[in-house]
C-alpha cells in the first residue's frame, strides 16, 4: 500500500518536475544577477504583483473585459459561420460564390488589417470584437463546411 | 481555367467588391482611410520605384524565415524525441502544456526588452511561438504510429534505425507537416504584431508609418504585401508537402482546399 502511494508520488514528481525545476532556474538566474531584475523580474515577484492586482480587482475587471470579447467575437462567428457553412454545402451558387473568398483568404494573415479594422471601428472594444469575429469565422467555415459536406448531399437526399 | 458558369461566379464577388471600392472612393462616399485599390497599386509602385519596398519584404522575410526555420527544426527535433523517449516527454509536456494555449505575441515586451528592437527579437519570438504546434503535432504523431508497422519491422530484426528513418519519419510526416503549417501561420501574426509594435524595418514599419502620416495608401500597400506574402508562403509549404507526401493525402480536406 504504501510502497505503492510512494511509487504514485514518484511518477507524479517524475511527470511534472519541470515546471517546479523551471521556476528555480529562474528565481536563480534572476537572484544571482545573472539577469538584470528590470528586465526580467523573477518569479517571486511576479507572484506578488499578480496578487496585488488580484486583490484591488484590477486584474479580474481587465481580465473579464478580455474574455468578454473573445467569447463575442467568437460566438457571432460561430452563429454567422456555421448556417453559412451549411448554405455553402447544400447550394452551389452560394459556394461558387464564396469559395474563392474563404479557400484564397484562408491562408492570409489576417491580422494585417487589424489597423483597418481599428479606424472602421474605433479603439474600443467593437474593433475587438470584430476582429475576432473576422479571425474566428474562417477556420469555422472551412472546417463546418468539409463537415457538411462529408455528410449533408446523400443523406438528406 | 475552363470558363463555365462556376468559375465565372467566383470572380463575382471579389471583382464587384473591387469595383464598388474604387468607383464609391473615387465619388468620396467612403471614409478617407479606405484609400481606394488604384491608389494602393500606386503606393505599391512609388515604394518599388524608391526600393523602401524591397527593403522592407527583405528584412520581414529575412525574420520570418529564419524565425520559422529554427523554432519548427528545434519543434521537430524536441517533438520527435518526446514522442520516442519516455524521459525527455515528461521533462517537456508540462511545461508545454502549460506554455501551449498562451498567445506567444503576449512574450513580446519580454522579448523586445531582452533582444532590442533589431532582427534578433523577432526571430526569438516567431521561433519561439512556433516551436509548440511542430513540437504537439510531432510528438502526437510518434506517439499515434500504428505499433503494427513497428512490431513488424522489429519482428524482421529491422535495426531502430533503418525503424526510425522509414517506419516513424514516414508515418508521422502527415500529422507533423499540419504542425508546420500551423507554426507558419502563427509566425505571422507574431512577425506582424511584433514589426508594428517595436521595430526599425520591415513591412510592419510601411503600415505604421502610414497610419502615422495619414498615408492610407501606404498602409494599405504594406497590408496587401503582408497579405501576399503569408498566402505565398502557404502555398509553397503545401507544394512541399504534396511533393514529399504524395499519396498520403488521398482524401483528406488539404487535398480539397487548394
Amino acid at each position: 500500500m504504501t510502497a505503492q502511494t510512494v511509487a504514485q508520488a514518484w511518477s507524479l514528481i517524475g511527470r511534472w518536475y519541470s515546471i517546479p525545476l523551471l521556476l528555480l532556474v529562474w528565481q536563480v538566474a534572476v537572484a544571482s544577477g545573472l539577469v538584470e531584475s528590470r528586465l526580467l523580474p523573477s518569479p517571486g515577484s511576479v507572484w506578488t504583483a499578480l496578487a496585488t492586482e488580484v486583490g484591488n480587482g484590477t486584474l479580474i475587471y481587465h481580465a473579464g473585459v478580455t474574455v468578454s470579447r473573445a467569447l463575442a467575437g467568437f460566438l457571432l462567428a460561430a452563429l454567422v459561420g456555421i448556417p453559412f457553412a451549411g448554405a455553402m454545402a447544400r447550394s452551389a451558387l452560394v459556394r461558387n460564390l464564396f469559395e474563392p473568398i474563404f479557400f484564397i483568404g484562408y491562408p492570409i494573415p489576417k491580422i494585417a488589417l487589424f489597423p483597418v479594422f481599428t479606424y472602421i471601428f474605433g479603439i474600443g472594444t467593437p474593433s475587438k470584437v470584430a476582429f475576432t469575429f473576422l479571425e474566428c469565422l474562417y477556420p469555422i467555415v472551412v472546417t463546418c463546411y468539409f463537415g457538411f459536406r462529408g455528410n449533408a448531399s446523400i443523406r438528406s437526399w | 481555367m475552363r470558363l463555365n458558369s462556376a468559375s465565372i461566379q467566383n470572380w463575382i464577388l471579389p471583382v464587384a467588391a473591387l469595383l464598388a471600392w474604387e468607383i464609391l472612393g473615387r465619388a468620396g462616399a467612403l471614409p478617407r482611410y479606405l484609400s481606394t485599390p488604384s491608389a494602393i497599386l500606386a503606393a505599391l509602385w512609388e515604394l518599388a520605384l524608391t526600393g523602401e519596398l524591397f527593403v522592407a519584404l527583405a528584412a520581414s522575410l529575412y525574420r520570418v524565415s529564419v524565425g520559422f526555420a529554427l523554432g519548427t527544426a528545434a519543434g521537430i527535433v524536441v517533438g520527435l524525441g518526446a514522442g520516442i523517449v519516455p524521459g525527455v516527454r515528461h521533462f517537456f509536456d508540462p511545461l508545454v502544456s502549460f506554455l501551449y494555449s498562451i498567445p506567444k505575441v503576449a512574450f513580446l515586451p519580454i522579448f523586445l526588452l531582452l533582444f532590442g528592437l533589431g532582427h534578433a527579437s523577432k526571430i526569438a519570438i516567431i521561433a519561439f511561438s512556433g516551436f509548440f504546434p511542430v513540437f504537439v503535432a510531432s510528438r502526437h504523431a510518434v506517439l499515434s504510429v500504428d505499433k503494427l508497422l513497428l512490431w513488424a519491422a522489429r519482428n524482421m530484426g529491422t535495426p531502430s534505425r533503418t525503424i526510425f528513418f522509414r517506419v516513424v519519419i514516414p508515418a508521422a510526416a502527415p500529422q507533423l507537416f499540419g504542425g508546420v503549417r500551423i507554426g507558419l501561420a502563427h509566425a505571422f501574426v507574431v512577425l506582424f504584431a511584433a514589426e508594428l509594435i517595436g521595430s526599425k524595418a520591415g513591412l510592419g514599419t510601411i503600415i505604421s508609418y502610414g497610419e502615422e502620416w495619414v498615408r492610407f495608401d501606404l498602409m494599405f500597400a504594406g497590408i496587401v504585401c503582408f497579405a501576399v506574402l503569408g498566402f505565398v508562403s502557404d502555398r509553397m509549404l503545401l507544394a512541399i508537402r504534396s511533393r514529399l507526401l504524395k499519396g498520403q493525402m488521398i482524401g483528406t480536406e488539404e487535398e480539397v482546399v487548394r
